[in-house]
């Protein structure tokens, strides 16, 4: 399992969709994190590519034709997966909480 | 039909552009995608645009990884007298090559502007003239750079009676024959 060095927030929701689940269909990936699939395509191949999740062909039966792609997290990568998450999460609430110094009703307001 | 013509063209572009050992897994992904976005309300241009994304940072990915082998095979040593020893040969090539242009521009040079040690005989020292039939250099010693031969060697090569009836001016003449004297004739 390789580092995966820079984490996007894009690859933070994917890791995060990928945590609460066992293994998922890599369209509804796109559909939970609301991202667009030429985002969500190219993160999961980067996981997959660094041995942090496993693709898996669907293997419901019913279903004709070509097959759906699944994805599970290996259970090595979690721990990390969590990790990256939190601070994702701990930086988009603290940008979130921050004041930005703009002009407020013709005043300065920086901190 | 034409959009599905469309979407199976960008789609075979996509699968083309994916690195060999991924491509049928990715086509069969990208065609249930294909099949079963609308469904999910992702529509099939912007799986389309997904999978060239995806089909691109593959290629890319697999390129970085070849370089990066090749790189440390070579750093590991594995081959490291091999392409040491090209790189050697390849800069004394270069070298050499270099040496011989600048020997030649030199001799080049040498050959438009007359030297010192030259002067004695100006004429054959006319780059223009070099092959100029009616010139004194070429008449005694035919297309010949005469440059090269000292005052003994165009003597030994063109007789004073050559000379005169090449018919040109006693000075010159004078160059190879001192004694020479036309009035004496």
């Amino acid at each position: 399992m390789e580092n995966l060095g820079r984490v996007t927030p894009a690859t933070a929701l994917v890791l995060e969709v990928l945590l609460s689940v066992d293994s998922v269909w890599g369209l509804q990936i796109v559909k939970d994190v609301g991202k667009k699939p030429g985002t969500v395509y190219p993160i999961l191949d980067r996981l997959e590519a660094a041995g942090w999740v496993q693709g898996e062909w669907d293997s419901t039966e019913e279903r004709k034709g070509p097959r759906r792609r699944y994805y599970r997290l290996v259970a090595e990568a979690r721990p990390l997966a969590s990790e990256y998450v939190k601070v994702q999460r701990a930086k988009a609430l603290s940008t979130a909480s921050r004041t930005s110094p703009v002009m407020s009703e013709g005043q300065w307001c920086g901190a | 039909m034409r959009g599905v013509r469309r979407t199976e063209t960008l789609l075979a572009i996509c699968v083309a552009l994916t690195p060999r050992h991924l491509r049928a897994v990715r086509e069969e992904q990208w065609r249930a995608d294909l099949r079963d976005g609308p469904g999910l309300g992702i529509s099939p241009t912007s799986l389309i645009f997904g999978a060239v994304c995806s089909s691109i940072t593959a290629r890319f990915y697999e390129l970085l990884y070849r370089g990066s082998t090749l790189l440390s095979r070579f750093i590991k040593g594995d081959n490291m007298k091999l392409a040491l020893g090209m790189v050697g040969a390849a800069v004394v090539l270069m070298g050499g090559a270099f040496a011989g242009i600048q020997a030649n521009t030199k001799a080049e040079q040498a050959v438009a502007s007359p030297s010192t040690e030259d002067r004695s005989h100006p004429e054959c020292y006319d780059a223009a003239k070099m092959n100029d039939p009616n010139d004194f250099c070429y008449q005694t010693i035919g297309p010949w750079n005469s440059r090269l031969l000292t005052a003994d060697e165009v003597r030994s090569v063109a007789s004073l009676d050559q000379m005169i009836s090449a018919g040109h001016p006693t000075d010159q003449i004078q160059r190879y024959y001192p004694e020479y004297q036309p009035d004496a004739k």
